[in-house]
């Protein structure tokens, strides 16, 4: 996403490249009134390229179904946003997305598997209904694929990377078309690494493993939400969650 | 000329109407105020039992009283009913929506010969008897002695123009919608009749009791001008269906149900509009009334959406016995706003939409990068025998 300031009454200046733009042809002299810029960008880069602030009007959020952290995020997780679920390995942020995915009211949910690993058995185990969910391999033309999904306005997605060697960024364009598309985007990144042009950023830490109290075997674990970005939610507010390994 | 059908112990008449078996009996009528329940309304025949009492109290003062709760819907009900069987002789009617004591019903009946005023009288009295409803009509020229003539006499009373302070002298002052100072002040100089309020001079009467005084002067000496203030009926969407033989299967109940939301729906979508409350009425062969009130915490008019709500309802239900006849009522009725279809409201159409575009992007790409998880044999030993990914099915 871009914005444009008159700097002067006569030059209109672009301030972010991401469309690649050559900058002789930004500067561009406004001859009568700002609606004639605004009708000339679109004419040469077409119509998404030039909007209004008012057609970015905020959802409602998305519930979660899991009433705290619903009640933590003020509502669910925010529609048209990339929202990243960040934490290590075992912090249990993988089974947190399945339980969400889980529990959406959609008919039909989007995953995006990026290094395929998605389990089928343990999604089963979280909950999640597999007549309901695509599952997308998209190898080397994820971004492209996700274009598509957005640009089909399918209600929830989420981007696992986990096991990546590397965090994509999504570019700008994606962004605006997600914020246009009104999705919910849940991205989890590889450890340790962190998106760009996040919207909402959220932590997952595992505080300890849910034993079964006879036989000592792992039935879950105890994990810490923490917001570290979000539209309403003051920075470090968390919620403790079980995250039980069955939830059949 | 104006007619006053008054309908005494309003609340009462309509709960005996429901229930005969109580006609006879002393009413208590109940509400929460605050935590504690309080008396709203009674029967005269309670003798002592007034509105705001605690039911200790009540008990007290009328042990054979029968307490019930107060039900603000089926007099609202009934009032309509009684509203639209009137309305056959007028358009300007007024209620005095009081529904803890009398209810008073006023009708401009326009130019009226006085010869004609009692057969008018006679059917609005017949056209409340078929409403099984117990009333007393008044006619006169103007509200106030009308309703004094239906307040004295049992049936119906004529009060010949001109003949106004004739008739009303020698009834009681109290009749007057008077303030508690002033009933007080009439007392203390003696004023028992309206005769005897009339017979007072009208600037002495302005002095001390001030316009309003004067104005309850006037309608003492037979001059009242006030008009009719009609009734607006809010709008309704009503079915009924009656049964010779009581209905005691539940599959039959839903049938007959779907047709009545069918009808409702189909009404609805005819006015562009939606509702906010849904009345279900089964009244059962053994005689009690089931009533079930819905408020709705966003406005319906699709069909399936109230069959749902119905359902849902019917389930929470104990009817015990056939059930003889069904009522269903689509109660505050607004228009049909049309909402922004929101992207998580997933109409089916559009589910279906969403659905279809996704195996054609899935098309496009040769199905090599969507998939479906398809459970096999969730018991196989092999994990990867009990899922499998399969290509998004075309």
């Amino acid at each position: 996403m871009f914005y444009c300031t008159i700097e002067q009454t006569y030059y209109i200046e672009i301030k972010e490249f991401e469309y690649g733009f050559d900058k002789a042809n930004l500067i561009l002299k406004v001859s009568t009134t700002i609606q004639d810029v605004i009708a000339e960008l679109q004419t040469r880069y077409g119509p998404q390229v030039v909007q209004r602030l008012s057609d970015f009007v905020p959802s409602a959020p998305q519930p979660t179904s899991i009433p705290d952290l619903d009640t933590l995020l003020g509502g669910g997780l925010l529609p048209g946003v990339l929202t990243v679920l960040q934490g290590g390995v075992t912090s249990g942020r993988v089974t947190l997305a399945q339980r969400i995915l889980a529990h959406s009211p959609q008919t039909i949910s989007i995953y995006i598997d990026a290094c395929s690993t998605f389990d089928l058995e343990s999604a089963t185990r979280n909950g999640v209904n597999l007549t309901r969910i695509v599952i997308v391999h998209p190898g080397e033309q994820l971004l492209e694929i996700l274009s598509g999904l957005l640009s089909l306005r399918v209600p929830f997605v989420v981007l696992d990377e986990s096991d990546a060697k590397q965090v994509t960024t999504l570019p700008a364009v994606l962004i605006t078309q997600l914020a246009q598309a009104g999705t919910v985007l849940l991205q989890l990144p590889p450890d340790r690494q962190t998106p760009l042009r996040a919207g909402a950023r959220l932590m997952v830490e595992k505080l300890e493993w849910i034993r079964c109290p006879q036989s000592r075997d792992i039935r879950g674990c105890r994990s810490r939400v923490i917001v570290f970005e979000q539209r309403g939610v003051a920075f470090g507010a968390h919620v403790t969650l079980d995250l039980m390994l069955d939830d059949r | 000329m104006k007619a006053c059908v008054l309908i005494c112990d309003f609340m009462a008449a309509v709960e005996r109407r429901a229930f005969p078996e109580l006609s006879g009996t002393p009413l208590v009528f109940l509400h929460f105020k605050g935590k504690q329940e309080r008396v709203f309304a009674a029967s005269r025949d309670t003798e002592g039992v007034e509105a705001g009492m605690r039911v200790g109290e009540a008990q007290a003062i009328c042990p054979e009283a029968v307490l019930l709760a107060a039900s603000l819907t089926r007099c609202a009900s009934a009032v309509r009913e009684l509203v639209e069987t009137l309305s056959i002789y007028t358009h300007q009617i007024e209620v005095d929506e009081n529904f803890r004591g009398d209810l008073r019903l006023y009708l401009d009946l326009g130019k009226l010969k006085a010869t004609d005023g009692i057969q008018l009288g006679q059917r609005i009295l017949m056209s409340c008897g078929t409403l099984r409803l117990s009333a007393s009509v008044g006619i006169a020229a103007g509200k106030f002695t009308a309703y004094v003539a239906a307040y004295h006499h049992e049936r119906l009373f004529l009060v010949r123009p001109g003949e106004e302070p004739l008739f009303l002298a020698p009834k009681p002052v109290d009749l007057l919608p008077l303030s508690r100072a002033m009933r007080h002040d009439l007392w203390q100089y003696g004023i028992e009749r309206l005769g005897q309020f009339a017979a007072l001079r009208k600037g002495t009467v302005l002095a001390q009791f001030g316009p309003e005084g004067k104005r309850l002067h006037q309608w003492a000496s037979g001059r009242d001008s006030r008009l009719i203030q009609p009734y607006n009926l809010a709008p309704l969407e009503r079915v009924t269906q009656s049964f010779e033989d009581p209905l005691a299967s539940r599959s039959l109940l839903d049938f007959c149900l779907a047709g009545m939301i069918r009808t409702l729906a189909q009404r609805l979508e005819r006015r562009a509009a939606m509702t906010e409350q849904i009345t279900l009425l089964l009244q059962l062969d053994r005689g009690p009334l089931v009533e079930k009130v819905l408020q709705l915490r966003k406005p319906l008019s699709r069909e399936e959406e109230i069959r749902r709500v119905i359902s849902r309802c019917v389930e929470q239900l104990q009817v015990d016995g056939g059930i003889i006849h069904l009522e269903l009522l689509l109660e505050l009725i607004v228009p049909e706003v049309p909402r922004q279809l929101s992207l998580f409201e997933y109409a089916e159409q559009q589910e279906r939409r969403i659905e279809d575009d996704i195996k054609q992007l899935a098309r496009r790409y040769e199905h090599q990068h969507f998939f479906q998880g398809i459970p096999g044999d969730v018991q196989h030993p092999q994990p990867e025998q009990r899922f499998r990914l399969e290509p998004l099915e075309p």
